[in-house]
């Protein structure tokens, strides 16, 4: 039972921190060309750089698409409504439709180096610091 | 088909008195649809990974339940959030049961969706009758 006790600790601590932060948003170190857009993003800071993470439920990989331009960063696709025609619903509640959003990344950041997933409808993108952000020793000369 | 721009909306959350996992967990959005072979229920449940899912038809309640995997939120530290993250479960009565064949129910998920089929039994399915003549 150990495993599962483990994860139910992770969930709440998780919801914790997350709950955290969406009661009192934090200034934008990472803008979004708005809140409210589709899908919600989390971003999350890790040793490599930061984490954006949505979730896109019914997305196939190819069907989410990521573009950057300098600094500016788009998550974009469409999930299809089902076209059964057989039969009727007797409820339709999963949205369906296009979307698009926009970032602006923090400069420390490279997003020429982004790499993205799609895992069980949850989008992943790892976004490196850039080499002349990530901390550095200095050696000390000896004269 | 036209095409429409998706707009965010709030995860609901499961509003039950007495809850039988710690943490807090979230609604699917469910399509259900109906024809002459089965009842097909899909249900929106992101991060859930195949084997973390759990489908229960007992009497005529139809019970579905997804944890989230959360191994890939270790070492990271949130810096802006828009959404919560939770376990996925609802529960729904299914009516006129016994026109279902409970040994084959099937499920799985694909893309953080899961696909249930209920078959209905022979007799259940529609039928032409001939007209003698």
């Amino acid at each position: 039972m150990a495993f599962f006790t483990d994860a139910f600790d992770d969930l709440l601590r998780l919801q914790g921190r997350l709950d955290t932060l969406l009661r009192n948003p934090a200034p934008a170190l990472f803008g979004p060309s708005g809140p409210g857009g589709y899908p919600p993003v989390n971003v999350f800071r890790g040793k490599e750089g930061i984490v954006v993470r949505a979730e896109l439920p019914g997305f196939a990989p190819e069907e989410v698409t990521i573009t950057s331009e300098g600094r500016r960063l788009t998550i974009s696709g469409e999930r299809k409504p089902s076209t059964e025609e057989r039969g009727g619903y007797h409820r339709r509640e999963r949205p369906w439709g296009k979307f698009s959003r926009t970032f602006v990344l923090p400069d420390d950041l490279d997003p020429e180096r982004a790499s993205a997933q799609v895992r069980h409808g949850v989008l992943t993108l790892r976004v490196p610091l850039a080499e002349a952000a990530k901390p550095r020793q200095i050696a000390v000369q000896v004269s | 088909m036209t095409t429409q721009e998706l707009t965010p909306k709030q995860k609901q959350e499961v509003e039950e008195k007495e809850r039988t996992r710690p943490g807090r967990a979230f609604v699917p959005d469910v399509d259900i649809r109906e024809d002459q072979d089965a009842l097909w229920l899909w249900a929106d449940m992101p991060g859930v990974a195949q084997g973390d899912v759990e489908v229960e038809l007992h009497d005529d309640v139809l019970r579905l339940e997804g944890r989230v995997t959360l191994e890939d939120y270790k070492d990271l530290e949130p810096a802006y959030t828009e959404y919560n993250v939770g376990n996925f479960a609802r529960r729904f009565t299914i009516p006129n049961v016994h026109s279902y064949d409970p040994d084959k129910v099937s499920a799985r998920l694909v893309n953080g969706v899961l696909e249930v089929k209920l078959p209905k039994s022979e007799r259940a399915k529609p039928r032409r009758i001939q007209i003698q003549g």
